[in-house]
């Protein structure tokens, strides 16, 4: 069974969500800092510190789907981590999510590593 | 067994160690994000308890001032000192016209000395001090210090800083300044006074400090979770 299809639309699933919610929040924190005053204690509105909260928390579920990506594919540790971090800067997880299927889609189908795993 | 003695020798390998070293230091590391933010959380909400509270002493407020007590309602009983006032320029009334505040050194009865916002005059306008003990009640608030850009050439003051305010009198002064609510008794002449620049009672509860906490401490076991899958994969991929 390759596991890689199912973990990679996972990974594109949590790619897209955290990296939405991160593209309004920091959108939304730029103009709230400069032309609103959100640098004041009490300044900023509910709906604008729950959205930073869900990032966090839908963050956390990117982890888990990145993790499980770079398991599958073996990637080193420095790859791994950068694949980690996309999700906490803005629009950077839409690039990792087109540069995971680009690398996917190169692998030859008998490369890949878990189906090697799996067929011991 | 045998999987387990390969975890155990999987475990030894250098990079399984420097592996374990990393994970330590992110672990100590998000440990203590998360606890300053858990901090952050708590200052704010025993400002907000101490704000909320009868008055105090302004005497019995810890010195050097903790952010606890950003806020806080004080009193004071006592003189304004009349050689020791000083205009700070383009400040606010409460109905927003632009004019002076006035600050004052106020002497308490045990002789202790206190900075303290009288309130607002119009630019340049005339004000009373009376010369009897008066009883004053305001709000606690740090020195404005970041504010200070050292655009006073003119020997002009700008800020409302604790510290510069002693070096301009010449006295002691305790931490931070009050910005007076009431006076009793209360003269005609006085300046009108002005809101609080800094409010600690309203705010919402710190909901994203909060998280936040939580948060750091969930991905420092979430790292501790990725190194013990990292080990049982490898080991997987050996037999």
């Amino acid at each position: 069974m390759n596991k890689i299809p199912t973990a990679l639309l996972a990974f594109r699933i949590m790619a897209w969500i955290t990296g939405v919610v991160l593209a309004v929040a920091s959108v939304w924190a730029l103009y709230g800092y400069l032309f609103l005053d959100y640098g004041l204690e009490g300044g900023k509105p509910l709906l604008y510190s729950i959205l930073w909260i869900a990032h966090g928390w839908l963050y956390f579920a990117y982890l888990i789907a990145a993790v499980n990506l770079a398991f599958l594919l073996r990637f080193p540790i420095f790859k791994t981590l950068a694949l980690l971090l996309a999700g906490t800067i803005p629009f950077a997880s839409f690039y990792a999510d087109y540069v995971m299927h680009r690398y996917v889609r190169s692998l030859p189908a008998k490369e890949l590593p878990s189906k090697e795993a799996s067929t011991q | 067994m045998r999987q387990s003695s390969d975890l155990a020798s999987r475990a030894k390998t250098p990079a399984s160690i420097l592996a374990v070293l990393a994970l330590i230091g992110v672990c100590v590391l998000f440990f203590f994000l998360g606890k300053w933010q858990w901090d952050r959380t708590q200052d704010i909400l025993d400002a907000e308890r101490a704000a909320t509270f009868a008055a105090v002493s302004v005497a019995e407020i810890q010195q050097p001032m903790n952010s606890k007590d950003f806020g806080r309602s004080v009193s004071a009983v006592g003189k304004f000192i009349d050689q020791d006032q000083v205009r700070i320029g383009s400040r606010f009334s409460p109905d927003s016209i632009s004019g002076d505040w006035i600050v004052s050194a106020f002497e308490l009865s045990s002789g202790q000395r206190v900075a303290v916002v009288r309130g607002w005059v119009p630019k340049g306008g005339s004000f009373s001090t009376p010369v009897s003990q008066v009883t004053v009640e305001g709000v606690l608030h740090p020195s404005e210090s970041f504010y200070d850009f050292g655009g006073d050439q003119s020997g002009e003051v700008v800020v409302i800083d604790s510290q510069q305010l002693s070096e301009l009198w010449n006295t002691e002064l305790l931490d931070g300044f009050i910005v007076i609510q009431s006076q009793v008794p209360l003269d005609s002449g006085a300046p009108l006074f002005v809101p609080p620049t800094i409010s600690t009672a309203d705010v919402a509860f710190p909901l994203q400090n909060f998280f936040y906490a939580i948060q750091w401490w969930v991905f420092a076991l979430f790292a501790v979770a990725i190194y013990i899958r990292w080990l049982v994969f490898g080991s997987k991929l050996r037999a």
